[in-house]
């Protein structure tokens, strides 16, 4: 993928000494590696907490990562670790109180009553979702068109051009255009 | 300095000119950009996987505390070159083939009669043969045992043929003397 | 044993001239602790310490293999020489080398031991060679059975196992041509058996996550394809060959699709593969040899014919030359 080419810049400027640089691929990259680890953790909460320890251990890292692979790969990596790790250590905690439920599962008391009280974000993720999914349906053809072909396939400007048969400048102010559409309706969401 | 909001659409999906050092500098700097930066990924996000799980809105706010209190890397890397590495299958079978093709180590170049020689450019082929036992595989007569030098075939012929014997050894687990891991061959190695 | 007592042995066994209704029965009673020893390779738990030898070199190694749940799951690591080992959980494969920086995850082709030699009907496997319990005799401290397996057909390689007579592990195999000599040899030194195994031995010490990681997780193409590549045949097999697996395959440096036939007499295995020549592609011509493993390459037309076995290198040739387009 294109944005590739971005990794491996931002990533070189945090070898540099600049944090702030490691704070635009957390950025990036919060959202995927919640949704990784909540794959191995029921609670939201826990899933951020492994994210945030996942994050971390990737920029103690760092200085160690050779560019021979992509970054997200091995960022993937360590945070499938670092899930794992944390369930291991979750199995060595004291039994606490244990009800089961309808399916025979063991709950634990804790979790129990964390669920009764949906967590905020998972409202809005709704809403967010929504919010972009209508605001891509209103977009016109070629903008939709060409954000689809980037984000969803992960063509490269070249490779759009090619299929959309127009220029890469025309490809770029398109996606721009897409996005600048969306966030319109995006950016109020998230600010308050 | 000020970031046009096209410019870090294109400096996220790997624009040479737009994801530049400076550029990315101020995206990283500002508040206001890297918010663009996150929403932007964002909608990538919800369009690519559906289902989003959002971080929270101050995950990143919390890794950034954390990463201050962290040591700044002060190990520059150099760029590490394009280089391609072999791919899948073909390191495993240099270790597998390195010993059959290059010999190292064990044969001397102007050793006449060589227990395995390497590829031979040229070869007449004889008729075949009748089906001979002998001790070790001799060279047979119509082939000249070319000094090793010589006959090192072209990095990549090697490399085909190292992919061929790994193909052939992925078959043995499925194949022959059960009990025999399959894997020893390629664990086996010589040093040069 | 020594290279001498072995070929004594060897000789011992063919000259025994046997009725022939007894063959099949001597031969059953080999045949069946090869198949136990199939079940006890996949079923049991052990963590041994092996040496491999192929001609002058040797490598020692250790193996952890655990069973539970239906899974099977071992990792081999290297105890000599560059750091490397080869992690199996289940079907994955990921093989790490620790010099080369780089971590290789394949899937494994199913372990067949229920096929070939194993499941293969006895009728054939007799065919080919014969199977004889010799002896005894004591291999890492433990008694073993000794198997001794004899090619009755040309252009195949022998073998002996060892196969411990408790629990039916093979803790020594090798593998001999016709005059008797070794040409590659797997005996452990040291082994424990039907133990718990803690998974951390199961996990690889090699620190992977900044290596190059290579995944080739995507299944060859089988049957479907193998028309695209059909019109070629192999005119010549040894006796008691068949083939067991066709597959279209890619190497990587190239993008051409190669035909992957293996043939098998229940024991020996022989791949053969059809390329087309890419156009800038220099052909690979000649032969290779290493321990019990022999290839030849050569070029017809515009395709690469490359045959690599367990077999003799003339029979690899032999083969390689009767590869024909029509």
């Amino acid at each position: 993928m294109g944005d590739s080419y971005t990794d491996k810049q931002l990533v070189e400027r945090v070898q540099q000494g600049d944090k702030k640089s490691f704070d635009l691929l957390v950025l990036k990259y919060q959202n995927r590696i919640i949704k990784l680890v909540s794959r191995y953790v029921r609670d939201q909460s826990d899933a951020q907490d492994i994210a945030q320890d996942a994050f971390l251990k990737a920029y103690r890292a760092l200085p160690n990562f050779r560019g021979d692979s992509a970054f997200y790969t091995w960022l993937y990596r360590i945070a499938i670790n670092t899930a794992k790790n944390y369930i291991v250590s979750l199995s060595r905690r004291p039994a606490e109180a244990r009800i089961e439920n309808a399916d025979g599962e063991k709950l634990d008391l804790d979790e129990l009553q964390k669920d009764i009280a949906t967590p905020e974000n998972v409202l809005l993720a709704d809403e967010i979702k929504q919010t972009i999914i209508e605001a891509m349906n209103k977009l016109p053809e070629d903008l939709r068109v060409a954000i689809t072909l980037r984000e969803v396939d992960g063509l490269t400007y070249e490779e759009i051009a090619e299929a959309m048969d127009c220029p890469i400048g025309t490809v770029r102010s398109r996606i721009f255009r897409a996005r600048e559409a969306v966030d319109t309706k995006l950016k109020p969401l998230l600010e308050h | 300095m000020h970031i046009e909001q096209e410019v870090l659409s294109a400096a996220i999906d790997g624009d040479h000119d737009a994801a530049s050092d400076q550029v990315l500098q101020g995206i990283a700097g500002q508040e206001i950009t890297r918010d663009c930066w996150a929403r932007y990924h964002l909608i990538g996000d919800v369009l690519r996987d559906g289902l989003v799980d959002v971080a929270s809105k101050d995950f990143s706010q919390r890794l950034r505390t954390q990463i201050n209190d962290e040591p700044t890397i002060v190990s520059p890397r150099k760029r590490s070159s394009s280089y391609r590495r072999p791919l899948a299958g073909l390191a495993i079978a240099a270790s597998v083939a390195a010993i059959a093709i290059i010999g190292v180590g064990r044969i001397a170049p102007e050793s006449p009669t060589p227990a395995r020689i390497a590829v031979s450019p040229d070869i007449t082929l004889a008729t075949p043969a009748q089906p001979q036992f002998v001790a070790r595989p001799e060279i047979p007569p119509a082939i000249s045992p070319a000094p090793l030098v010589e006959a090192t075939p072209a990095l990549y012929s090697q490399r085909r043929l190292n992919g061929y014997l790994v193909k052939f050894n992925e078959q043995r687990s499925s194949v022959g003397i059960p009990g025999v891991n399959p894997y020893v061959r390629i664990v086996g190695f010589e040093t040069e | 044993m020594s290279a001498i007592k072995t070929r004594c042995l060897l000789c011992l066994v063919v000259a025994i001239s046997v009725p022939s209704g007894a063959v099949v029965a001597q031969d059953g009673a080999a045949v069946e602790l090869m198949r136990a020893m199939a079940s006890a390779t996949e079923r049991l738990n052990y963590d041994g310490m092996f040496i491999y030898q192929r001609e002058a070199q040797i490598d020692s190694m250790r193996i952890v293999h655990k069973y539970s749940n239906g899974l099977e799951r071992e990792r081999l690591i290297s105890l000599s020489g560059p750091e490397r080992e080869v992690v199996r959980d289940g079907a994955r494969v990921t093989c790490l080398f620790a010099d080369d920086r780089e971590v290789m995850v394949e899937k494994t082709e199913p372990r067949n031991f229920l096929a070939l030699g194993i499941s293969e009907p006895i009728g054939n496997l007799v065919k080919s060679y014969s199977f004889n319990i010799v002896g005894h005799d004591r291999i890492a401290g433990r008694p073993t059975s000794l198997v001794s397996i004899l090619p009755k057909q040309p252009n195949r390689y022998g073998y002996q196992l060892w196969i411990d007579e408790e629990f039916k592990l093979l803790l020594k195999s090798v593998i001999l041509n016709r005059s008797g000599q070794l040409l590659e040899q797997v005996q452990f030194v040291q082994i424990q058996i039907d133990h718990e195994i803690p998974d951390h031995l199961l996990a690889t010490k090699i620190e992977g996550s900044e290596f190059t990681w290579h995944i080739n997780d995507a299944a060859d193409n089988s049957a479907s394809k193998v028309v695209e590549t059909s019109g070629w045949s192999v005119k010549w097999l040894p006796t008691g060959f068949y083939m067991r697996n066709h597959k279209v395959q890619s190497m990587s440096e190239t993008n051409m699709p190669v035909s992957h036939m293996v043939y098998s007499d229940g024991l020996a295995m022989v791949s053969i593969f059809v390329e087309q020549l890419a156009e800038s592609a220099e052909p690979l011509q000649g032969y290779s040899s290493m321990g019990a493993v022999n290839a030849f390459s050569r070029v017809s037309n515009a395709h690469q014919i490359t045959v690599v076995g367990e077999i003799p290198l003339p029979t690899v040739r032999q083969i390689a030359s009767s590869v024909e387009y029509h």
